[in-house]
């Protein structure tokens, strides 16, 4: 019952004037950014984060958490109104979305994703609500050992959702784990990579390396791209709701997309993309229209989007239970918790309560508000494709620097964001997935004072991980994650050389697991753009 | 070529971390000090990097292509634009702190839509002047983010823009 009183105090504060609007501002600019192809929704994020210096804790989570929600939904306009996904977890939006959309059923399809999409997110609501408590309480037994080992496996579950892109992903990793390290350490105090300057002694923050690597990155790429597609003559159009009688019809595609969702994006690392492209798989699996997928099937767009929404919610447990983000999205909420003075973890749930379930109420409210602000923008969207990118890209820019500014009042910082911005142009050439880098920078620091706490505390012995009960148990979750994520690889490679090297040379479809190495990305919000 | 350099460099911050003075204050205070982890992490980088080049200097002298076409990537990319465009992002976010955020946000951003072909001096003016004094204004007046204001000058300029706009 304490939890429906928390919540019932969460809402009152989600309602209120002020709080309501950041929360219905939030959910809107989510949805553009989300819908224009180019302006990835974590852009908007990043962007957004000096704007929460202005604001209270929980009315900042509130608009972020919109902004988030919001802009996980907003890629499936673009995907199926002009197969340009608008943010990487639209991409299976497209399969299905966009050939309804030239069979005269555009509206119908934007339904499909709006309706299935509220779906999913507030199922992954409801699951945060009455999981983050049980959780945050039995991690109140945590010690040192098992935050290291929980910061381990979210470590090793980033590199294992890479597959296919394995060796670079490590390389993105290690480097974000030694960009993490440079500054003083947690320890002893002692300078580490500093190179005798005084600005890298604070260490770098990883809200910088974020705007640099993402918004930076992204103007610089966008600058580079040769193609630049018009859509002047793109016409707006109206949304058709589905009858009850359709929605009961889809039921099942609903339902494993929502469990896919909800499960995939409380894994850190993978999320909306990870999620929407093996739900429309396991969908095309189970539906009798398996074979038609592709061609415009209803179950084929309602599958993933409802598993991409499904994966806010879920997402957002590890990282308000142990600290820990999943992704860059929860990274940038992480981030305007800390400039807060708030420091998530089990102990908020007993000193932070209020602010927990308000951002619970948040993500409730803002899955439905969501109906209303995918009607609107989709109803205008011809309006904004018709916004010059070339302004747009100008306001980024200028906007992150602000930003990067605004984090330590430095100008310091505005130059490793530069810097950054020019490594994460450099990575996306060299097809070197970003997010692991960014979690490296964020959960490196964490494990290593984890480890060094656990050293002094235990004698120096590493062996103290594997024999605590639960840190044990968390190690071995991790390693047999590694595992089961490398297996496929494996068993390719000796059947491979079981035939003799020979390649089967068959088409890829959608949906399944060739295409998806070739479309996915390692983390939910964070690809290069489609 | 990247895979290459990547490996030299953490190589070489590998090399500086392990020849530090620090490196002598991690052996006598404990097992696993202030360098442990940095070396792990360098470590780490140093093998993947060095997998990466073992792999590619394989696949060269086995005779294997690649797949991947590198007339197709400078095709695809107008490098250009990215030069011409990234210097000018880092000489606004150099030159913000010379000419205030103020004056170097309202050029750059005119400058930047110049360069995108935007042609309408009104359009211009408009959109860099109120998309600077928008966010500044709230950045500035309501949240108190102390930006730079630029030097001499143009802090001079900068304040004096503020007292007219209200913010000061």
């Amino acid at each position: 019952m304490e939890i429906f009183s928390l919540l019932g105090d969460g809402l009152a504060t989600v309602f209120g004037l002020y709080t309501f609007a950041l929360l219905v501002l939030g959910i809107f600019i989510g949805v553009v950014a989300g819908a224009l192809p180019g302006i990835n929704f974590v852009n908007a994020m990043v962007l957004a984060l000096p704007f929460t210096y202005v604001m209270k804790a929980e009315q900042a989570m509130v608009f972020l958490a919109g902004l988030y929600v919001g802009g996980i939904f907003g890629g499936s306009i673009a995907s199926i109104l002009i197969n340009i996904p608008g943010s990487p977890g639209s991409i299976p939006a497209a399969w299905d979305g966009y050939p309804m959309a030239r069979k005269g059923m555009a509206a119908k399809a934007l339904g499909i994703a709006i309706t299935c999409s509220a779906v999913g997110g507030l199922a992954s609501a409801l699951i945060m609500i009455f999981v983050s408590q049980p959780f945050a309480r039995f991690a109140l037994r945590f010690g040192a050992p098992e935050f290291f080992a929980a910061t381990v496996l979210g470590l090793i579950s980033v590199v294992a959702i890479a597959r296919g892109k394995m060796a670079l992903s490590l390389v993105s990793l290690f480097v974000g784990l030694a960009v993490g390290a440079i500054g003083l350490d947690p320890m002893y105090g002692q300078p580490r990579l500093t190179f005798g300057s005084a600005i890298l002694e604070n260490g770098i923050s990883f809200v910088v390396v974020l705007v640099g690597m993402f918004a930076i990155g992204e103007v610089l790429w966008w600058l580079g791209e040769r193609t630049k597609v018009s859509f002047q003559d793109l016409k707006s159009t109206r949304t058709k709701f589905l009858r009850p009688k359709e929605l009961f019809r889809l039921k099942g595609a609903i339902a494993r997309g929502a469990a896919i969702g909800c499960g995939i994006g409380a894994i850190p690392g993978s999320g909306a993309v990870v999620g929407s492209v093996i739900a429309y798989g396991v969908e095309r699996q189970a539906s009798k229209d398996g074979d038609a997928f592709g061609t415009g099937v209803e179950a084929g767009l309602a599958a993933p989007e409802t598993a991409k929404n499904a994966t806010t919610g879920t997402a957002t447990i590890p990282l308000l239970t142990l600290g820990i983000p999943g992704s860059a999205a929860t990274a940038i909420m992480l981030a305007a918790l800390m400039i807060q003075g708030i420091q998530p973890g089990p102990q908020l749930f007993l000193t932070s309560a209020d602010l927990v379930y308000t951002v619970f109420a948040g993500y409730l409210v803002a899955n439905l508000l969501m109906i209303v602000a995918g009607l609107v923008v989709a109803r205008g969207f011809a309006t904004l494709m018709r916004i010059p990118q070339v302004v747009l890209f100008g306001f980024i820019t200028l906007l992150c620097l602000v930003g990067a500014f605004g984090v330590r009042n430095n100008v310091a910082d505005i130059y490793i964001c530069l810097f950054f911005g020019l490594v994460g142009y450099a990575f996306r050439r060299a097809d070197i997935p970003v997010p692991p880098l960014i979690l490296g920078v964020i959960l490196g620091p964490l494990a290593e004072r984890y480890f060094l706490t656990s050293m002094l505390s235990y004698d120096n012995n590493v062996a103290i991980f594997f024999q605590r009960p639960l840190s044990g148990t968390i190690m071995a979750l991790g390693f047999a994650f590694l595992a089961w994520s490398l297996w496929p690889s494996v068993r390719t490679m000796i059947r491979q050389r079981r035939e003799g090297g020979r390649e089967t040379g068959a088409p890829s479809r959608p949906g399944t697991v060739s295409s998806y190495a070739v479309r996915r990305e390692p983390s939910d919000d964070y690809g290069p753009r489609p | 070529m990247g895979a290459t350099s990547g490996f030299l460099g953490s190589l070489w911050l590998l090399y500086h971390l392990r020849t530090s003075d620090l490196y002598q204050f991690t052996s006598i205070q404990s097992e696993y000090g202030p360098l442990s982890w940095p070396t792990w992490a360098l470590t780490l980088l140093v093998l993947a990097t060095g997998f990466m080049c073992a792999t590619r200097a394989v696949s060269l002298l086995l005779g294997r292509r690649s797949g991947h076409d590198p007339s197709s990537a400078i095709n695809a990319f107008d490098n250009v634009r990215v030069a011409i465009g990234g210097a000018m992002i880092v000489g606004y976010g150099v030159g913000i702190v010379f000419l205030g955020f103020l004056i170097g946000s309202i050029l750059f951003l005119s400058i930047w839509m110049l360069l995108g072909r935007m042609r309408n001096p009104l359009t211009i003016v408009t959109i860099s002047v109120l998309g600077t004094v928008a966010p500044l204004y709230l950045l500035v007046k309501v949240a108190y983010l102390p930006l730079p204001r630029g030097v001499g000058f143009f802090n001079t300029a900068t304040l004096k823009l503020y007292e007219w706009l209200g913010i000061f």
